[in-house]
């Protein structure tokens, strides 16, 4: 398979010593040329796989931080990956790429979740109610990922998804079927207990 | 009851900020591509059936190819790739019906070499010719529903 000026070959050409290409980490934001979109959309695995060698990072890390799970997130972006070229007869091009991609991982994560039976629907302050009873010993630091894992997967995937990947509340509103006001009392939940373990964790480490 | 205070919504910030990134198992892709095996292989037939009811639809329209539109050479695939699909925009917003049946058809056996072109993995020099054959036909039908529509609102 020759794709001679795609993004392909671009990124396959940075190849390491191990002989795995080097993976450019610029985020959802990196921009797609036309003709290796037309390529994915004519059925190019080769393309497609360059599409991968781009975004898969970043499409692992959004799955990863709501599921918590490695293994679920890679079941997510593999069944991202190979609905992408039947998708993409969906996408206008009106808006870039990775965000559009974004979109197809955060909602295949959600319905994940929904799988799971991890979106449970309920109030606040039920959803937050059994992380309340969670303890984290002073030997985990004040460490970001411990914080966010601490969450329930609901308010997990709300704080990622407004604070980390730009949703407004109508949109989240509308992706778990709840009103924004629901939304804005999970994600000011969350965050304040995100920024009360901080500190208590901060305090912590100062004693000890 | 939604508020949070500047000073904690900062530090709750500040924290995000410092997740970390995560790079999928190295062995992701090719559970992937062996995932796309069998509905490459559907799509391929899929493929196949509709090119082969397009030629049949074209054969006719094939003889009257233009050959004073020869395009550049010089132009890359995306520049073209465009081209086509600003046309097709154009001629969409066109009255369809009023196009010519031969141009048409010959857009679409046009558009079934492209995809079997795609399908083979030709060479962007290939894939060139066929998108600047694609950009021309759509002119030709635009042009061809232009007369039309403008002849009907003489009359």
């Amino acid at each position: 398979m020759v794709c001679d000026d795609c993004a392909a070959s671009r990124v396959l050409r940075n190849v390491a010593a191990d002989g795995n290409p080097l993976r450019v980490n610029a985020g959802f934001g990196q921009a797609l040329d036309d003709v290796t979109l037309e390529r994915v959309r004519r059925g190019d695995i080769r393309a497609l796989e360059s599409i991968y060698v781009l975004y898969a990072r970043s499409c692992y890390t959004l799955a990863l931080r709501i599921l918590g799970e490695p293994s679920a997130a890679e079941d997510v972006v593999q069944d991202v990956f190979v609905r992408l070229i039947d998708a993409l007869s969906g996408y206008r091009a009106d808006a870039p790429f990775g965000a559009w991609l974004k979109r197809l991982v955060a909602n295949a994560t959600i319905d994940a979740l929904r799988r799971n039976q991890r979106f449970t629907g309920g109030s606040a302050e039920d959803v937050l109610a059994n992380a309340a009873s969670t303890d984290v010993g002073p030997e985990l630091g004040v460490d970001a990922w411990v914080l966010l894992q601490r969450l329930p997967p609901q308010a997990r995937a709300i704080v990622v998804l407004h604070e980390l990947e730009g949703y407004t509340h109508r949109e989240l509103a509308e992706r778990f079927g709840q009103s924004e006001s629901y939304s804005k009392s999970i994600l000011a939940r969350a965050l304040k207990r995100l920024a009360g373990e901080t500190y208590e964790l901060q305090s912590r480490d100062e004693v000890g | 009851m939604h508020d949070i205070d500047p000073a904690t919504l900062l530090s709750a910030r500040l924290r995000l900020a410092q997740l970390p990134e995560f790079e999928p198992d190295v062995r992701l892709w090719s559970r992937i591509e062996h995932s796309l095996a069998q509905p490459a292989k559907r799509r391929g037939g899929r493929r196949m059936l509709w090119l082969g009811s397009a030629a049949a639809a074209a054969l006719a329209a094939v003889v009257i190819v233009p050959t004073a539109m020869r395009p550049s050479s010089a132009e890359g695939v995306e520049v073209w790739l465009q081209r086509s699909h600003t046309l097709e925009q154009a001629w969409r917003a066109e009255v369809r019906s009023a196009s010519d049946p031969l141009l048409r058809a010959r857009l679409q056996l046009i558009d079934g070499e492209l995809q079997a072109a795609y399908d083979r993995g030709a060479r962007n020099d290939e894939l060139l010719t066929l998108w600047k054959q694609r950009g021309d036909a759509l002119q030709q039908l635009l042009e061809s529903s232009s007369t039309k529509v403008q002849a009907v609102v003489r009359i």
